[in-house]
């Protein structure tokens, strides 16, 4: 059918429902991820990235797992007067920008199954308080 | 009469005042004298001198303030559990080794956690990053390294997923040749940082003999 005068009207006052839609959606951008490579027998391991939230709520990411490790952990390390504090976080909340980078917030990823060299790939997956989950496959870097 | 009371009370006035002159230039004086202030890290002029510690070192052997004769030290605090801070430092302190290769000082990894840490773990953890480093496991006793130092650690209670972190020093100390803590590098490190720290530190203790 033709496109009439009404058809495009209803399809541009459409179009910003669609972009709060998108924008609440939930949506959540990773970047920059690596797995910081350890010494083959080390215990823990260390994961850094940066989260982006284009939406308009903030989101909080209240646990992570993945196959290829026991247990994950959110961790904030302080160094105040010359002293390292490893805080561990129940949740990590992203309002814009989260940035998990070394000497501050991280991922503690414990016991790994197998021992992770550089070019390996692990995927982790986040999952938020409102039962989102974030997939993320993260390559081991030195 | 009267004139000698005033007399007295004048050269009381007069000394008093002199004394307090005299005492304030002499401190003044002994800061003119002093530029090692202005070295970062420096621990002088009354840095400690290491006595006894019985630490387990990575290759499960007691070692005591032996280690350190006739030989320049870089000391870190940490754990292997550590995921963060720790292996930073190492890879920082690795780079910083390798830049000091014509006079290479020992690098010594000082474990706060003899619970989980054992001397085959340690000498593994630290083979990764330079198998020249040495492991040291601080023991939980009286006059320990970490005690003689002048560091504390913690251990916060454990997880639901049964781990465990320890707070710590993130400072690097350096010893010198007699056993003696004459530098304390603060954190943030960077390779450059502790290489130009450490020339400086070890040439002035160097110069006074």
């Amino acid at each position: 059918m033709r496109l009439n005068y009404q058809h495009k009207i209803i399809s541009i006052l459409l179009l910003p429902i669609l972009s709060i839609a998108l924008a609440t959606n939930g949506s959540l951008s990773f970047s920059d991820a690596w797995v910081q490579e350890a010494p083959p027998n080390a215990n823990v391991m260390a994961a850094y990235m940066t989260i982006y939230n284009p939406t308009l709520q903030p989101i909080k990411l209240v646990r992570a797992s993945s196959d290829m490790f026991s247990a994950i952990e959110f961790h904030r390390t302080i160094i105040k007067q010359d002293r390292a504090y490893m805080i561990k976080q129940d949740a990590l909340t992203i309002t814009k920008t989260l940035k998990l980078e070394r000497g501050s917030y991280h991922l503690m990823l414990i016991s790994p199954k197998q021992s992770l060299r550089v070019g390996d790939t692990v995927t982790i997956t986040f999952y938020s308080e409102q039962g989102n989950a974030y997939p993320l496959v993260i390559a081991v870097k030195k | 009469m009267k004139s000698n009371l005033s007399f007295i009370a004048l050269f009381l006035l007069v000394s008093s005042i002199a004394t307090i002159t005299g005492y304030y230039l002499s401190t003044q004086l002994e800061k003119t004298d002093i530029k090692y202030e202005e070295m970062a890290g420096l621990l002088w002029p009354s840095p400690k001198t290491l006595g006894t510690f019985n630490a387990i070192n990575h290759d499960n052997v007691v070692v005591n303030t032996e280690l350190f004769n006739n030989q320049w030290s870089m000391i870190f605090f940490g754990y292997t559990h550590c995921p963060d801070i720790c292996p930073i430092t190492m890879n920082t302190l690795s780079s910083a080794y390798e830049q000091l290769q014509d006079d290479p000082p020992q690098i010594i990894f000082i474990s706060v956690d003899s619970k989980r840490d054992t001397p085959a773990g340690l000498s593994q953890y630290l083979n990764y990053f330079n198998d020249q480093f040495i492991g040291l496991i601080d023991q939980p006793t009286q006059d320990n390294l970490s005690q003689q130092i002048g560091i504390v650690y913690y251990a916060n209670p454990p997880s639901e997923n049964k781990q465990y972190t320890v707070d710590h020093s993130a400072s690097i100390f350096i010893i010198d040749p007699k056993s003696r803590v004459v530098g304390k590098l603060s954190p943030p490190h960077a390779p450059n940082q502790i290489v130009q720290d450490f020339k400086r530190i070890k040439a002035f203790i160097s110069s006074k003999g």
